[in-house]
């Protein structure tokens, strides 16, 4: 019997251990618990600051992209504005030479021109009168005031031909094309208009005769060509001047790069002037084949 | 008797026209006015024969002042007298009423007096 006292002291000891065990391992447990709760809340706590934190940040970022975007609109309607007073302004600056030219055309034409009229009917009446004896040897002084008058009028017209004030731009093409014949009779012009002088707004009519004389002057000089075909018409919503030759032609990048070219009005000067009269313009050359410029612009009605 | 306007801008040139018209037709009567707005005036009372008018001048040019003168004035003979002798201006000239175009700087006298000869022949 004693041996069965033992044996239920020892067990008693023995559960007795394991449940002190237990409540060890349970506080333990408890413990780890609450310390990775803990852990875990401080963790999203982080995150969701973190997150907090970025999304400011997003909102900062956004609202100054949006602050950026608004200036950045606002220079290039200042920019798009400014170059557009610019365009107005140059042009303005082409009138005003224009006027200028025609001012000083006009002074020498009834300043110098009517003079020399003038001399040349008095010294006719005076020579009718005077015997033969006399008049002969005074003859000769009407091919001097005939040369006279022909200078004048040749510097009055390179400054700006009267034709193109009294008379429009029709009539300006088919007296130019006339003269260039007569001073390059290896050039053939041929010329294609198709369209009414009202339908050309003033100041552009301007434009197309600097651009006629500059493309002409240009080919007589460099082109080596036979034929001209000159077109002004009237097609799709577009007034279109095309000035073609049949020449040599050149390398555009090689031409555009040499100073020379900005000598007169050259390539860049024709641009220019188109696009300051609201036009476009195109060049286009080909070695061995010629040379082509087209100019276009906007209808008068769609102005 | 038949009269004559010069329309010219040009004090010297007009002078001297003038004159040189007197002695080529020295039956016309002649009168003188430096723009095409005087003209215009002086025609509304008394219309004269003839008119030789300059196309450029200030104001009003000479192709205007012909186109209104063969609208209300179509007795009227109307003569050029330019110094730009090409053919864009005969032919404007002519589609503006204007019946005979004369230079300025080779002025034909025998083809003036046949112009203003003429007149009562072509008024019939």
């Amino acid at each position: 019997m004693g041996s069965d006292a033992e044996t239920r002291g020892t067990l008693i000891a023995e559960i007795k251990d394991l449940r002190a065990r237990l409540a060890e391992t349970e506080k333990a447990l408890l413990a780890a618990q609450k310390s990775r709760n803990n852990h875990v809340s401080k963790h999203a706590e982080d995150e969701i600051r973190w997150g907090k934190e970025r999304n400011h940040e997003r909102v900062k970022a956004s609202e100054l992209l949006q602050f950026e975007k608004v200036e950045h609109r606002h220079s290039e309607e200042e920019l798009g504005k400014t170059r557009e007073q610019l365009r107005d302004v140059s042009f303005q600056l082409l009138l005003a030479e224009e006027t200028e030219r025609k001012r000083i055309a006009q002074e020498i034409h009834d300043g110098i021109g009517q003079h020399w009229a003038t001399v040349k009917l008095r010294v006719e009446r005076i020579l009718d009168r005077l015997g033969k004896e006399i008049a002969t040897p005074l003859k000769e002084i009407l091919p001097i005031i005939q040369v006279g008058m022909e200078e004048t009028r040749r510097i009055q017209m390179n400054l700006r031909p009267a034709l193109l004030d009294d008379l429009g731009i029709l009539a300006t093409i088919s007296w130019f094309c006339r003269e260039f014949r007569k001073a390059h009779p290896a050039i053939r012009v041929e010329t294609k208009i198709d369209l009414q002088e009202d339908d050309i707004f003033n100041p552009v009519k301007t434009v197309i005769y600097r651009l006629l004389q500059e493309a002409l002057n240009n080919i007589s000089k460099h082109s080596k060509t036979t034929l001209v075909n000159l077109t002004l018409q009237k097609k799709e919503g577009v007034i279109e001047l095309i000035i073609q030759d049949s020449g040599q032609g050149f390398e555009l990048d090689a031409v555009l790069t040499l100073k020379s070219y900005q000598k007169g009005l050259g390539l860049s000067g024709m641009k220019e002037r188109t696009h300051l009269s609201g036009g476009s313009f195109w060049i286009e050359s080909t070695k061995g084949i010629g040379t082509a410029i087209r100019a276009s612009w906007p209808l008068l009605e769609n102005r | 008797m038949l009269r004559a306007l010069i329309v010219e801008d040009n004090l010297f040139f007009r002078e001297a026209f003038k004159t040189s018209l007197h002695e080529h037709l020295p039956s016309v009567v002649l009168e003188e006015v430096g723009s095409g707005e005087e003209a215009l005036q002086r025609i509304n009372g008394t219309p004269p024969d003839f008119i030789f008018t300059d196309i450029r001048m200030d104001g009003m040019n000479g192709l205007e002042l012909a186109q209104k003168l063969k609208r209300d004035f179509p007795r009227i003979r109307i003569a050029m007298v330019t110094g730009y002798d090409f053919p864009e201006y005969r032919r404007a000239a002519s589609q503006h009423g204007v019946d005979r175009f004369f230079v300025k700087h080779s002025l034909e006298w025998k083809e003036i007096e046949e112009f203003v000869q003429s007149f009562p022949k072509n008024n019939q």
